[in-house]
């Protein structure tokens, strides 16, 4: 039976991207899709479907909606053909315009034995703060799991709000790591793939280029990043395997 | 060629795994490097403080081995501050003692005790001279008895010109009876 792991959070910035990439590094047999204005997911080309939103939230407030509708029948036809584990990278101000899609189908998707769940990535900043318990108020009705994962980029996450996200929620927590500020660049450009697949036979290029102390540590750096980031997305990985 | 883990719980052993492999090879780096240059004189040591290849500790390690290869050795000829320290030493040792609970529960015992032997003991009195009285026996029959000249006598209570007062007989116990109070100097004790 297909599962679908839907990721969101309508704010910006709060890594949802990074989650992406970590589950897809927990579970290589899943297939992607990625709903974004650029494509970022470029390392995992492979098994990505990418569909690009052009409607900005101006557009998608003023006509009630069906900017982002026409856009998403894309999105609905791909998770409706999935055949095995999907991870869907839902972008910034997309997801409260398709889980109501998703929802109004969930019926449809039932017929086809497809089953949704729904990690949201919180984190302090106030607008994620905000938009996290919307959306899980959103998948409730159709989503089989919820998995909400705790940032800490921005600082630890109030256990208040946390707490009032409601019951029958998993959650997990993404510590704050400090990189060597290579790391965080070749991080940026090679994604937590580069990291696993290739990161130790680069060795000699690193340490050719950076010295072999500071290659240490950037290998140091990058590996646990990987780990924990794998750490924080396992038990939503661990739905989708099944 | 090995094939990468296929369960969700496999591939996240390896990545914890892969994790402190790597910070393992930056620590066994770092030490290799701390090794060598320990061996350097320690001015040479100086120009490594910042060496990049050490980790936090390490460099802690060849700062405090530079620290002590210029530290001057202090000769003592008069080994006073050593007797002053083993002296406060003991000092707070025996404050340390003295507040043990079972020295202050023994402290309360013998306080007790005291306070008891006090108020049993009475007023004694030297006689100036010899004393005769009639001591009243627990049966009630009387027996005269004197105190010799210059002796301590036990006064029970005064009583106007007269002096209550006791002597011990091992078979009756106390026997009292009355004398003059100017017949002997009183002791300040009461």
């Amino acid at each position: 039976m297909p599962r679908i792991l839907l990721v969101a959070q309508d704010k910006g910035g709060s890594g949802k991207t990074v989650l992406v990439r970590a589950l897809a590094e927990c579970l290589p047999a899943a297939s992607l899709i990625e709903i974004e204005a650029g494509r970022r997911l470029v390392e995992l080309d492979d098994r990505l479907t990418f569909f690009p939103v052009r409607a900005e939230r101006g557009e998608i407030n003023r006509t009630g909606g069906a900017a982002a509708r026409a856009e998403f029948d894309g999105v609905l036809n791909a998770m409706a053909a999935a055949e095995g584990p999907v991870i869907v990278d839902v972008g910034a101000n997309t997801a409260g315009s398709l889980l109501p899609l998703i929802r109004e189908a969930s019926g449809r998707y039932g017929r086809r034995g497809i089953t949704f769940a729904l990690l949201v990535v919180i984190t302090s900043e106030p607008g994620a703060l905000a938009n996290a318990p919307v959306l899980l108020d959103l998948a409730a009705p159709f989503a089989a799991a919820r998995f909400v994962v705790e940032n800490q980029v921005e600082g630890p996450v109030d256990p208040a709000a946390l707490k009032g996200l409601g019951k029958g929620i998993t959650l997990g927590r993404l510590e704050r790591l400090s990189l060597d500020a290579r790391a965080n660049e070749l991080l940026q450009k090679g994604g937590l793939r580069f990291i696993g697949e290739d990161l130790t036979g680069a060795e000699d290029n690193l340490a050719a280029q950076f010295g072999f102390a500071e290659a240490g540590r950037i290998i140091e750096d990058l590996t646990a990043f990987r780990a924990r980031a794998m750490a924080a997305a396992a038990p939503a990985a661990a739905w989708l395997e099944g | 060629m090995a094939r990468p883990p296929a369960t969700v719980q496999d591939r996240l052993r390896a990545a914890k795994e892969a994790e402190r492999a790597a910070a393992r090879r930056v620590r066994e780096a770092s030490r290799a490097r701390l090794t060598e240059l320990l061996r350097l004189a320690p001015r040479e040591r100086l120009t490594h403080l910042d060496d990049p290849a050490l980790t936090g500790p390490d460099r802690v390690s060849l700062r405090r081995s530079i620290q002590a290869a210029f530290a001057r050795p202090r000769r003592r000829w008069w080994p006073q501050g050593r007797l002053l320290a083993r002296g406060r030493r003991l000092g707070v040792a025996l404050l340390r003692g003295a507040f043990h609970p079972a020295v202050l529960v023994l402290l309360v015992i013998a306080g007790g005790w005291f306070e008891l032997a006090r108020r049993a003991t009475p007023q004694v009195g030297r006689s100036v001279y010899p004393l005769t009285t009639i001591l009243t026996r627990p049966d009630g029959s009387r027996m005269s008895y004197t105190f010799p000249v210059k002796t301590w006598v036990p006064v029970e209570h005064l009583e106007g010109d007269l002096a209550w007062v006791r002597v011990w007989d091992e078979r009756q116990g106390y026997l009292y009876g009355a004398v003059w109070r100017s017949d002997f100097n009183l002791s300040p004790t009461r």
